[in-house]
């Protein structure tokens, strides 16, 4: 019997999960997909919010401002890159600029630090290049930038290292009340708990509503970003958008944005819109939302003063994150009424990531104050990666080229990504089994060719490591195989 | 065969280069490094030699020499240069082998991390490390990389199945595996019609190929005996507007596009696929150098060169498709040489400054190479190679200096998949040149034309 | 009657038109050199391609290119290479060793087009 199971593994899974591993408890992660990390946690535009357009009084504005307190920590005990470069919220009209006095306000009940709003001239002082249309910003100097599916993933690894086991491709097909708890039906079995913790993304209304009358429902948004080539980001700072007030379809979104990743790459985007489905990260008419946004407003930003006219030849890729909309406008956290025992963190969209690691902690101290748990003294809580080797000096590769010399070996030559990283991928607390996992965790074939040349290497040593049949290495997971035979034989 | 002169891969009790903490304070010398292995280095390497330059040393990523063609199994190549008809692999292997014989020096496995414009290479071998360079000349020949569906933004699900020509050339024909069955190609360029006749030859079912374009950017022939032999559809004026499938791509949508390359309502159809195969452009892998601050022309994807391939760093040579893709390799191999020759010089001569001119591209022309012509006062002839940004019937080719014609040549028909290439009298350059292309109609072969002009407007059918 | 084909012998890829009676080509035009009046008098009875394609090589885990000596009958290109299916080359291969002499009675042989590459790549 287990005392907690965590359903999902994003933001929120993974932080209930390592907070859990500090308590002497059993605890298993069950995760639908076949790697963690997969759903709105892996696509988004990786920006950690400050706080100032969340409504306050809301858990989100609640929320948002706890969690985005925590990351310097967090991202020093668990290595994952982080910097509060500032957002930039710009104005372009009266009424634009009314609406930046009003997130000024929200920013200051909502205890968001250093929020200000600038006249053209002191936001040209703040960050030179803005175009002549922009009439005023916002600016928030906690706003910052993450890697998301780095931070999940090392927390994940965390969690992993404390004694939480992680099921992977295990769907939870049923929650019943039982005397002791819960008994969870899942594809891979029968699973017998104390508390659940449902952290399912765009699924959880599902759960909730097996188990509770207090019922919401969720409905599904996604939205679409371009990826723009490494070569731009010398030219951006702050994470710069414009307020959406005006923006086609309203304010579902943040408005659309230039987002600089910590990879080095621009993120450009994103719109928000009904998805099809609880799993619909299909790109679609949110490309051109984002492509006539940029091409109508590009000389508003800054990096206009060395692109004068949108790059879209500078475009790398496109991805699209579905996001979980709750009917009840606002996160759900906390305990469940009319269920004790069962956990929520549902409804969770923008600004989830930021908040996920508060709502994690919250939920935990929550449970283990109701339930008596006991600290456990082995917890230990840093996950501390090496260096990639893209970011090593020259003498720091050398060292790490005697160690091993599977360092010398490049892969993946956009992203500079070496076999030792992709091996140690493969062998780490949750490794990597498909292309993807590969992807996500060292970045081979995130860059500009997208996997051209390093795919095929990638799979020879994801073959060799797992002691498998190249044809079943696959993309993702359980039915994406690469290749599909070989040569000579029909 | 790994390398020559260099101890085995495990010996590295007795390794001059790789005192391995030393490595910085005891960097290498060498008179000529190339980057890249593939056709366009191993030839500029072997004419350095036979130009009087010992201490070569290519460097290339792969474990073996050849490059791109290694994966190139079918013919075609070598007719111009060996009157032969060769396999891409047959014709590396002339190169290889020579590289051999002559004893030129290569690293393989070796990635070169960066270059400076003081000739500084910084390279990581699983050998030796992290190994640094100093040259006194570099010739760039890295080869270029395919566009993928991430820089077409295609809308729709990112399945597996998706891959670019080349990947599914590499996976087929080094590996030896099948990337599908029934496949979809998107791209009528020469890697998209030489994988279509594979895959059918592999028993793969070709459903169709789709151009955006009018006309294929690939070889006429490559048409007839890639697609027409097989009887292979291609849609042209098509293209692909969405991606099916979660797991597994399971099919496409294709759309006829309008003058604006806008889908067209009511055309687009769903083709039940497997794979999607990208034949959609090819990039010049210039990365290293727009680090080292060499200037790149936008139009080729390339340095900006003069006419003895010398980028605008005194000392840094560009060839083979790292300066402009290219479409035979013979041709590769002959600018590659003189590159070779020109970083000899250099090696010998040192810097020779010349006043330049410039080479200026009118309209319907593109990239230009080279872009500079040294006044060197010398009569040997200079060649200039681009593509048309637009197809041409009945074409004039004309290059003139101060509005004078220097030279005029007529072509049937020019493609923007079909390089041009003109050679001009050295001893008549003194200004900068202009290249136009007008499209002239003749009632007759032998009359002359009758609505030509030397202005520069161009009459597009 | 006329008829048009390509050219496959060079780069350039002339577009020829002949203009026949029955089995007889009485005029061929579009030819920039006079291998292309061969060509198309060829192509007319019976195309003839040079076949390139990979034959599975024991002893490695990699194939190899292989292509026939010279040009054999189109139709015949697919029987060819189903009967390749069935053979497999003996490494170590070097370019141009012959494999199979005069493949499917066309007369041409099959030879190597690169040599084996050993197990290991790194």
């Amino acid at each position: 019997m287990l005392d907690a199971i965590v359903i999902g593994s994003g933001i929120c899974g993974a932080s209930v999960a390592r907070f859990l591993s500090m308590y002497r408890l059993k605890i298993a992660v069950f995760e639908k997909d076949s790697d963690i990390c997969t759903g709105t946690s892996r696509s988004n535009s990786a920006t950690v919010h400050s706080g100032h357009d969340a409504l306050p009084g809301s858990l989100k504005a609640q929320f948002n401002v706890l969690g985005n307190a925590m990351f310097d920590q967090l991202s020093y005990e668990l290595s994952v890159p982080f910097k509060r470069n500032g957002t930039i919220v710009f104005a372009m009209n009266d009424t634009e600029i009314e609406a930046l006095h009003e997130l000024k306000n929200n920013a200051d009940i909502n205890g968001v630090p250093g929020a200000a709003v600038l006249d053209p001239s002191q936001l040209l002082y703040l960050e030179p290049g803005f175009g002549q249309r922009v009439r005023g910003a916002l600016y928030a100097p906690s706003g910052g930038m993450v890697c998301p599916y780095t931070l999940v993933i090392h927390t994940c690894y965390s969690a992993a290292i404390n004694g939480v086991k992680f099921h992977l491709n295990t769907t939870v097909l049923s929650i019943e009340k039982v005397a002791v708890g819960w008994t969870v039906t899942t594809d891979q079995g029968v699973f017998l708990c104390k508390y659940i913790f449902n952290c399912s993304g765009t699924h959880s209304d599902i759960f909730n509503n097996m188990v509770s009358k207090k019922q919401f429902h969720i409905i599904p948004r996604k939205g679409e970003h371009l990826i723009l080539d490494k070569r731009l980001s010398p030219y951006v700072n702050a994470t710069i958008c414009q307020i959406p007030s005006n923006l086609p379809g309203g304010g579902h979104t943040k408005g659309m944005g230039l987002m600089p990743s910590l990879a080095g790459t621009l993120i450009l985007g994103c719109p928000a819109y009904e998805a099809d489905g609880p799993d619909d990260t299909s790109t679609g008419t949110g490309l051109e939302e984002i492509f006539n946004y940029f091409r109508n407003f590009w000389d508003c930003f800054p990096i206009s003063q060395h692109f004068p006219v949108f790059p879209e030849n500078q475009i790398i890729g496109s991805f699209c994150g579905v996001r979980a909309h709750s009917d009840t406008d606002d996160f759900v956290v906390g305990e469940s009424e009319d269920a004790p025992g069962f956990f929520n963190a549902a409804g969770i969209e923008s600004p989830g990531l930021t908040a996920g690691p508060a709502i994690g902690k919250y939920l935990v101290t929550l449970a283990a104050e109701r339930y008596g748990f006991v600290k456990s003294s082995d917890f230990q809580p840093c996950y501390l990666k090496e260096k990639p080797f893209r970011d090593m000096t020259d003498k720091e590769r050398h060292v790490a080229f005697q160690k091993d010399p599977d360092y010398g070996k490049l892969v993946c030559r956009c992203e500079q990504v070496t076999v030792a990283e992709i091996k140690a991928s493969i062998h780490a607390p949750i490794g990597a089994r498909d292309i993807n996992a590969v992807k996500m965790r060292v970045r081979a074939g995130m860059g500009r060719c997208q996997g051209g040349f390093c795919s095929p290497e990638v799979l020879r040593i994801l073959a060799e490591e797992l002691n498998i049949d190249p044809l079943t290495v696959t993309q993702h997971g359980p039915h994406s195989e690469v290749l599909l035979g070989r040569i000579g034989i029909n | 065969m790994e390398y020559t002169n260099l101890p085995p891969p495990n010996a590295r009790a007795s390794d001059e280069i790789s005192q391995t903490n030393q490595y910085e304070t005891n960097p290498r010398a060498a008179d000529l490094v190339i980057i890249g292995g593939g056709c366009a280095g191993m030839a500029a390497a072997i004419s350095a030699r036979k130009n009087g330059i010992d201490d070569i040393l290519i460097l290339e990523r792969e474990h073996s020499l050849g490059g791109v063609l290694r994966q190139c199994i079918h013919n075609g190549f070598g007719i111009h240069r060996f009157r032969s008809d060769l396999t891409g692999t047959e014709y590396a292997l002339r190169f290889s082998e020579e590289v051999d014989c002559l004893n030129i020096l290569y690293y393989t496995n070796t990635s070169v991390l960066s270059i400076t414009k003081n000739h500084t290479i910084t390279a990581v071998s699983p050998h030796y490390g992290v190994i640094v360079i100093h040259a006194k000349a570099i010739i760039l020949a890295m080869g270029c990389r395919e566009r993928s569906r991430g820089a077409l933004s295609i809308p729709g699900t990112r399945p597996a199945g998706i891959f670019s020509a080349g990947t599914a050339q590499r996976y087929m024909n080094l590996e030896g595996y099948k990337v599908g069955r029934k496949i979809v190609i998107l791209g009528s360029g020469d890697i998209g019609l030489i994988m279509a006749r594979e895959f059918v030859m592999e028993g793969c079912e070709v459903k169709a190929v789709v151009e955006i374009m009018p006309y294929s950017s690939g070889l006429i022939r490559n048409i007839q005996q890639c697609l027409t032999d097989f009887d292979i559809p291609i849609h042209y004026r098509t293209t692909v507007t969405r991606i099916e499938g979660t797991d597994r791509i399971t099919g496409v949508w294709l759309s006829q596009i309008d003058t604006a390359n806008r889908p067209i309502a009511g055309t687009e159809r769903l083709i039940a696929c497997d794979t999607l195969v990208l034949s959609v452009g090819l990039i010049p892998e210039n990365e290293l150098g727009i680090a080292a601050g060499i200037e790149l022309s936008s139009d080729t994807g390339g340095a900006v060169v003069d006419d003895s391939y010398q980028t605008d760093v005194p000392g840094i040579f560009a060839c083979g498709n790292v300066l402009h893709v290219h479409d035979l390799v013979d041709y590769v191999s002959t600018e590659s040489e003189a590159a070779g020759i020109s970083a000899a010089k250099y090696i010998q001569n040192g810097f020779e400054s010349y006043p330049v001119i410039h080479v200026i591209a009118g309209l319907g022309v593109g990239g230009i190479i080279p872009q500079n012509i040294r006044l060197t006062k010398m009569s040997d002839p200079v060649t200039l190679q681009f593509r048309t940004k637009q197809r041409f019937k009945d074409a004039r080719i004309q290059i003139s200096s101060n509005v004078q014609p220097l030279l005029v040549s007529d072509r049937k028909i020019i493609t923007p998949g079909e390089m041009c290439e003109i050679t001009l009298d050295r001893a008549k350059i003194n200004s900068d040149i202009y290249i136009d292309i007008f499209e002239n109609k003749r009632t007759d072969e032998n009359n002359a034309p009758s609505n030509y002009k030397f202005s520069a407007e161009v009459i597009v059918s | 009657m006329i008829k048009d084909f390509v050219c496959i012998n060079c780069p350039l890829g002339c577009q020829l038109t002949i203009n026949y009676d029955g089995e007889k080509i009485l005029a061929v035009a579009g030819n920039a050199c006079p291998r292309g009046i061969a060509y198309v008098k060829q192509e007319f009875i019976c195309p003839l391609r040079v076949l390139t394609t990979l034959i599975r090589v024991k002893g490695t885990d990699r194939p190899i290119g292989v292509r026939s000596d010279k040009p054999i009958p189109l139709q015949k290109l697919l029987i060819c290479k189903d009967y390749l299916n069935h053979v497999e080359a003996i490494a170590p291969v070097q370019c141009g060793d012959i494999l199979v002499k005069n493949i499917c009675s066309t007369g041409a042989n099959i030879v190597a087009a690169s040599n084996s590459e050993s197990k290991t790549l790194y």
